[in-house]
């Protein structure tokens, strides 16, 4: 069996790499997949600690956060879709209609 | 008991409805109200005499006294029993003042009825006159010093009103200022006294104060006969504040022979008679204020030399009346100064004391009054002719006015003192009293000295006066007529009274009798009889008869030169000196313009400089501050509230600043939020497990 040690150190790295990608990259799209990378490090964190208590409703809560990270693609690509077509561009250092 | 008491307050009312009734409307009257204030001092004589009348069968004519107060209502509250009433004495002396006021203003009245007929501002003038009558019935019929001081004030005031009756001429203006201020000093001497009298005695009451006189000291008794006498120099004009009664002269006629007749001069002479309380004390002990009485003495007989001098060699018909008025007031002073001489000797003696010297000079005013206003109004009728008052430019009016160089030739004679005309019985009674006093106090020699050569000098001046305008040739420009009847007839009856009036005393066994001033020890008084001092009488006649010889030579026939009397150069000063009567009015101008202007204008520059710097000063002072608070509002108050403001709004521009838009710094914001309240919530925990905790 894995330790759990592993299992939460590959997690925060993912979580990592996954913030810096939204922090860091301009492209919307990269953006979009750093989110998605840092979902999966939380559901990996969810899904260690499930099988380290042997309590199934991480299990459970994985499910749903791959459910809720298919809707956020979705509809973030559907947000993308429509700034492109008003602003021509997805870079998000671009997009600055959002202030005062 | 006098009956029907009350009717002595009519005889003040009817002359003051007049007034108030001429005063409102005399326009809807006949003649501007002439008829109304004639009638109504026509109902005042007769009341009067209905008073006098009874007076004289209680008292006058046995030698006695009678003496009663109307009480009046309360003017002034005070402890109960000694309030302050408007009330009227009725004696022998104010009786018989009622009468003669009453009839003399009567006849100027009529009078000027005639001479004031083509005037304008006729109820002005006739309802002045009868406040003026008012005021002169209501100063000799006061119970007290105090409201004798009112009504005193009232004819003080009707005659500034009357003497500037032409205001629009500036000599007529400037002669009623001067009447006013001059008589004003002695009206302030007046009040000094009242209000000592009111401190000393807690009373004004004549009657409640002569018992008592004998507990002021003597320095008070010696003052307030003086300053009561300072009040009569005023109104009566005598020396040092005549100045204004030959200025008075620019006034009508009519008002110049009220003043000089019957009201205003002859206030102050009723006044020194009523301050005899003081001057001879009744309360046995008690020593006489002499000082007093020879001032008073001192002044009548100097005034009147003086006065005398001034009348000759005026030009002006009306100022030689004037001046001849000041001498026979002074001849009145000097009577009472000498009778009172008489009587504090004899009763410091405890003889029979004598008040001929009080009663001779109550009768000179008596006798005075008849015919001065006789002369005043001859001398209207004349003005009225030839529309002048310069003798120069008159003369031989005989021949056209016949009536008017009669009756002032009995006027003049009367003046003069040439029996049996009035002034004759009254002049010699007053001399021979001074004489009398001469005994006790070598004084009144020199006095009476005086006195004979007024007699000359009034017999001169009045016969200058006559010739110059009656006889000869007229040298004026007019055409002279006789006086309309109105004029003439109350000159015929006043004629008449100065040829009788002196020879009333007889059938009254005396003049004394009429005023007779009320003592215990008192004798009978044989005043205005001659007798005891026919040689006396007879004198001063004399020397009256040599005046009007002079006057004849002189002014008539011509045989002495008037140049002559001009001829030297001592001649010529007296003559000038005479004429600018002695530079006593241009000593007053001069002191007024120096030193009250000076005064006046020093006081002004103080006012200028110094208050108004002074409050300019503070006004400044206030604007600074003003100025100070202003910038302290606009730069602190203001500044901190627009510094909040500013800040407030750079603060939120600051703040603005954060929103960028960019999603990415929201997400820095976030994380580092986040991780800040991680290392809050576990931050201590992860301490201890690294660097060991406690």
């Amino acid at each position: 069996m894995i330790p759990l040690q592993y299992e939460l150190v590959l997690s925060a790295a993912l979580f990592c790499i996954g913030l810096y990608g939204i922090l860091a990259r301009r492209n919307a799209i990269i953006v979009l997949m750093s989110i998605e990378i840092l979902l999966n490090a939380s559901i990996l964190n969810f899904v260690a600690f499930s099988s380290y208590s042997g309590n199934p409703s991480g299990q459970v809560f994985a499910l749903l956060g791959i459910a809720v990270a298919a809707a956020e693609a979705a509809v973030g690509l559907a947000v993308f879709l429509s700034i492109y077509q008003t602003h021509g561009t997805i870079e998000l250092d671009k997009i600055r209609i959002l202030k005062w | 008991m006098i009956a029907n008491a009350w009717v002595v307050w009519l005889i003040l009312l009817l002359p003051l409805g007049a007034f108030l009734l001429v005063g409102l409307m005399g326009r809807r009257f006949r003649e501007g109200g002439g008829y109304v204030v004639a009638g109504a001092m026509a109902g005042s004589l007769v009341l009067s005499l209905y008073v006098f009348v009874q007076v004289l069968m209680q008292g006058g004519l046995g030698g006695n006294f009678a003496s009663e107060t109307v009480t009046g209502y309360i003017w002034l509250p005070s402890i109960p029993g000694n309030e302050i009433r408007i009330s009227i004495l009725i004696d022998n002396l104010s009786s018989l003042m009622l009468v003669l006021v009453s009839f003399l203003c009567l006849l100027i009245f009529i009078y000027s009825l005639g001479y004031m007929h083509e005037e304008e501002g006729k109820p002005r003038y006739y309802a002045e006159v009868s406040l003026f009558a008012t005021g002169m019935l209501g100063t000799v019929s006061a119970d007290n010093f105090l409201q004798l001081l009112m009504f005193w004030e009232i004819m003080g005031l009707c005659s500034y009103l009357l003497i500037g009756f032409w205001y629009h001429k500036p000599e007529a203006a400037a002669a009623a200022k001067k009447a006013f201020l001059v008589t004003r000093v002695g009206d302030v001497l007046f009040l000094v006294a009242v209000l000592i009298i009111w401190n000393e005695f807690g009373t004004f009451r004549f009657n409640e104060i002569a018992p008592r006189v004998g507990l002021l000291n003597s320095q008070l008794l010696t003052l307030i006969p003086l300053l009561l006498f300072g009040g009569a120099v005023g109104k009566s004009a005598q020396f040092p504040l005549h100045t204004w009664l030959p200025d008075a002269m620019e006034g009508p006629t009519t008002v110049s022979a009220l003043i000089h007749a019957a009201t205003m001069v002859k206030a102050g002479v009723y006044l020194t008679a009523r301050s005899f309380i003081f001057l001879v004390p009744l309360a046995p002990g008690v020593e006489p204020p002499f000082t007093a009485i020879l001032v008073i003495a001192g002044i009548g007989g100097f005034t009147a030399l003086f006065a005398a001098t001034m009348a000759v060699v005026n030009t002006d018909i009306k100022r030689v009346l004037a001046f001849s008025t000041i001498s026979q007031l002074a001849y009145m002073f000097l009577g009472l100064g000498a009778g009172a001489f008489l009587m504090a000797t004899q009763a410091s003696r405890g003889e029979e004391v004598s008040s001929a010297g009080y009663s001779a000079a109550l009768y000179h005013l008596f006798n005075h009054a008849f015919f001065k206003a006789l002369l005043f109004l001859s001398a209207g009728s004349v003005i009225h002719a030839v529309n002048t008052n310069d003798m120069r430019e008159m003369g031989g009016l005989s021949k056209t006015m016949p009536i008017t160089s009669k009756v002032m030739l009995f006027g003049s004679l009367a003046l003069a003192g040439i029996a049996p005309f009035s002034g004759f019985f009254s002049k010699g009674e007053i001399l021979s009293v001074t004489f009398d006093a001469g005994a006790d106090h070598p004084g009144f020699y020199l006095l009476y000295a005086f006195g004979v050569i007024t007699a000359f000098l009034t017999a001169f001046y009045a016969f200058r006066l006559w010739f110059m305008t009656f006889h000869g040739e007229y040298r004026g420009h007019e055409h002279p007529h006789e006086s309309p009847r109105v004029m003439t007839t109350p000159l015929l009856i006043l004629a008449g009274f100065a040829l009788v009036s002196g020879l009333l005393a007889y059938p009254m066994q005396g003049f004394g009798n009429l005023v007779f001033f009320e003592r215990a020890d008192a004798g009978f008084p044989l005043v205005g009889i001659p007798g005891s001092h026919y040689v006396l009488e007879a004198f001063s006649m004399g020397v009256a008869v040599l005046g009007i010889a002079l006057a004849w030579s002189i002014y008539a026939t011509k045989r002495i030169p008037a140049e002559r009397f001009t001829a030297t150069r001592g001649r010529a000063f007296v003559y000038r000196m005479l004429g600018r009567r002695y530079w006593i009015d241009d000593v007053y101008d001069a002191f007024g313009r120096t030193v009250v202007y000076g005064i006046a204008r020093g006081l002004d520059w103080f006012d200028r400089t110094v208050i108004d710097g002074v409050v300019n000063a503070v006004g400044r002072g206030g604007m600074q501050v003003a100025v100070q608070s202003d910038v302290f509002d606009r730069k602190v108050i203001d500044g901190a509230v627009n510094a909040v403001s500013l800040e407030t709004v750079r603060t939120s521009w600051r703040l603005r600043q954060r929103q960028t838009g960019q999603v990415q710094s929201y997400a820095w914001v976030i994380v580092v939020g986040l991780v800040v309240l991680l290392f809050l919530m576990f931050g201590q925990r992860l301490v201890e497990r690294f660097l060991g905790g406690p």
